[in-house]
């Protein structure tokens, strides 16, 4: 059953099972996803495309990380023609297939009414170019090995951005970038050489500061957390140093610590903490 | 240099002893919110450390707490002091108060024992450096911030004059409905309210005063709708929540930082904003995801005149403009939609209807009536019907929203429609 199909049948579709019917209607397991081809990270911010010298770079997010892969949209803009478009960047460290899921992911939660199509067999852009509308002025996406890219026009003048000619420049840059097996040990991938509370004993309530240090070429890092039992917190008295406060339940606190660089590559490193 | 100016125009003298605070704890008691403050944080990265007044702090917001007017009720609230005295002495006893307060109140005489200059209470089973204290005049009857401070004055032992301690401790004081609901948590300390969230509930959105549910997550709604946004007619995209596997997320920071995500929004960002922060003030809203959604009838999304074509930015003409003719089927519709609901009825930010001049003169005559019926008592649903009539869709059943949203009129129409609002897990 396709979503048009949904329709018809008045069936109330949730985010979970839109994004099954959509691989499905792609034929999402037919991709010819490349593996243990990988890309070393991918940022328009770095290096010199064409599209970074017309277009103005505006800001950038960092979706939330709920998988093996990095999310980031970059909005671009030209003032004077009110020309604009959203770029969006997904790099997995796993796999191909992971990073065209999170891409899915992304279509998935938008709001406007849809029926993408997939090119696969014949793709102009990547192993597979993913169209969501048929025009393709709109939007256009791809998937190049593990790196994920989506482009949506954001124009509210005139002049166009010529998202084919954007997309195809950033599918040259990464067929032209060097891959390797794996990302695992690989130099562009940042490192948590030291990730560990000062105290692994607290009482309720307590705090400690963590001490923290990463080895990456490609800064600004972002420093994610995930802590259970407590909270991790910015000490902005002490120069920005990171600490631990335990909650009122004691207990085993595990804490992960997740740093991702300009590249859109991550790395993670676990620690614990006693609260008694 | 210490004013030692007696009150109530006692005789001005040195007093036998000095006595200080050096601490206040809101929050003593992290599990419970019944008789003390609850959890909160600052933000995302800063916490709220326990004692929240110390010497060092002389600002009210350096030293928050926040009450939940249901779990409070009909419960003595206390907060706990630690005190010193000079000279120490191995055992002591001495007199406190306070005046001032808001609406924390002011403090009772209270008798203090001090060992070794530093004061002790064994009733209770934390720290007994810190004496356990009534607030026996607070009054939590609405949602509030409230700065306030106390002034405190102390007898020395064997004395019945009082001394001021020559300190006015500073407070801000949040009060809410009730313990805020998910996406908040007072189990996750990465989750307990944060106060930036509350300034945004309570004084961005002006709920304060408000003692009802309905009433509080409706100006949230207003406050949402009339933030510097606009809605994405180009593809329906959210720039302020992120979609997982099986949830969403809600970069709140970004949004609190002055939407530092741009300025173009789509429903889930509306939807989980309202939800948000309507639950931090202790409203029940769950986030909704609906779909498929289908046509709109004309609407107005956030920041967008009125409109039934909701995807019109990129599109040719005829349809590169927002408001095309009725039933034309072929505008653009949205595939799905958010929004969040509360003892079942619906409120949405991301679009105001267009109720027209009949219905809206209807809400307001409607709305007038019961505030002059019944006295005033009435009052949030008059305010309720006011907003309706201004197209706020706020506190509306499933079919008064679906009829004022929905465009089903015709067959291919009714076709796009046919999913149904089912609830979203959000975090934040």
């Amino acid at each position: 059953m396709n979503r048009t199909e949904a329709f018809k049948q008045g069936k109330a579709l949730t985010p979970a099972e839109s994004l099954q019917l959509m691989k499905k209607a792609l034929n999402f397991e037919e991709w010819p996803l490349r593996r243990q081809q990988f890309v070393p990270g991918f940022s328009p911010r770095t290096g010199s495309a064409l599209f970074t010298k017309e277009f103005t770079f505006q800001r950038e997010r960092l979706l939330p990380i709920i998988s093996s892969w990095v999310g980031r949209n970059y909005f671009y803009d030209q003032v004077e023609s009110r020309s604009a478009f959203d770029l969006t960047v997904i790099v997995s460290q796993q796999s191909a297939r992971d990073a065209a899921d999170g891409l899915l992911l992304q279509m998935v939660y938008t709001q406007m009414h849809s029926e993408p199509r997939a090119n696969f067999t014949n793709p102009p852009l990547g192993e597979v170019t993913i169209y969501r509308h048929p025009d393709t002025k709109q939007s256009i996406a791809f998937v190049r090995n593990n790196v994920a890219i989506s482009i949506e026009n954001y124009t509210s003048g005139r002049k166009q951005p010529d998202l084919e000619g954007i997309a195809a420049e950033i599918d040259r840059g990464l067929q032209e970038s060097p891959t390797v097996s794996t990302l695992a040990d690989d130099a562009h991938v940042p490192r948590i050489t030291r990730f560990e509370p000062r105290s692994t004993v607290l009482p309720p309530g307590g705090r400690t500061d963590l001490e923290i240090e990463v080895k990456d070429d490609y800064p600004p890092l972002q420093y994610l957390f995930r802590v259970e039992l407590g909270s991790y917190n910015l000490d902005p008295a002490q120069g920005g140093r990171w600490y631990f406060r335990a909650g009122p339940v004691k207990g085993k606190a595990e804490l992960t610590l997740t740093v991702v660089n300009q590249i859109n590559l991550m790395a993670e490193s676990r620690c614990s903490i006693a609260i008694e | 240099m210490r004013n030692d100016r007696p009150e109530n125009g006692s005789r001005r003298e040195e007093p036998a002893c000095y006595i200080w605070i050096t601490h206040i704890k809101f929050n003593y008691d992290e599990s419970s919110l019944s008789n003390d403050a609850f959890n909160i944080r600052i933000d995302q990265l800063h916490d709220v450390p326990v004692p929240e007044w110390d010497q060092s702090k002389f600002r009210p917001e350096e030293s928050p707490a926040a009450y939940a007017i249901k779990e409070t009720a009909g419960h003595t609230v206390y907060i706990q002091c630690r005190f010193e005295m000079d000279p120490a002495s191995a055992a002591a006893t001495a007199t406190v108060k306070a005046t001032g307060g808001g609406i924390l109140g002011a403090i009772d005489p209270i008798t203090v024992n001090f060992v070794n200059g530093v004061s002790h209470d064994a009733s209770h089973p934390g720290n007994q450096e810190y004496v356990q204290i009534p607030l026996r005049h607070r009054k939590f009857s609405a949602i509030t911030r409230e700065d306030i401070s106390w002034e405190w004055l102390y007898k020395c032992p064997h004395s019945h004059v009082w001394h001021p301690m020559d300190i006015r401790t500073h407070h801000r004081i949040y009060v809410v409905l009730e313990q805020p609901p998910l996406p908040w948590s007072q189990t996750d300390a990465q989750r307990y309210p944060w106060t930036s969230a509350l300034d945004y509930a309570i004084v961005s959105a002006n709920t304060r005063g408000l003692s009802d549910a309905r009433e509080a997550a409706a100006r949230v709604v207003q406050h949402v709708n009339g933030e510097p946004l606009q809605y994405d007619i180009w593809g329906g995209r959210p720039f302020y929540y992120a979609g997982g596997f099986g949830g969403g997320t809600f970069m709140i920071a970004a949004w609190l930082a002055g939407f530092i995500n741009g300025p173009i929004v789509n429903c889930y960002d509306c939807a989980s904003a309202v939800t948000t922060f309507s639950n931090v003030l202790g409203c029940h809203l769950t986030y909704q995801f609906h779909g498929p959604f289908g046509y709109l009838d004309p609407v107005y999304p956030i920041g967008r005149g009125l409109c039934n074509n909701p995807f019109y930015g990129l599109r040719a003409a005829p349809y590169n403009v927002p408001l095309v003719g009725v039933d034309d089927a072929g505008r653009t519709s949205f595939g799905n939609h958010a929004y969040s609901k509360q003892a079942g009825n619906n409120y949405d930010a991301c679009m105001r209807g267009a109720p027209g001049c009949a219905t809206a003169l209807a809400y307001y005559i409607l709305g007038l009536l019961i505030l002059i019926l019944s006295l005033g008592a009435a009052a949030t649903l008059a305010h309720l019907l006011f907003m309706r009539a201004a197209g706020f869709l706020v506190d509306l059943s499933q079919p008064d929203y679906e009829s004022i949203t929905l465009d089903t009129s015709t067959p291919a129409e009714a076709l796009r429609d046919g999913g149904a609002p089912v609830p979203e897990a959000l975090s934040i």
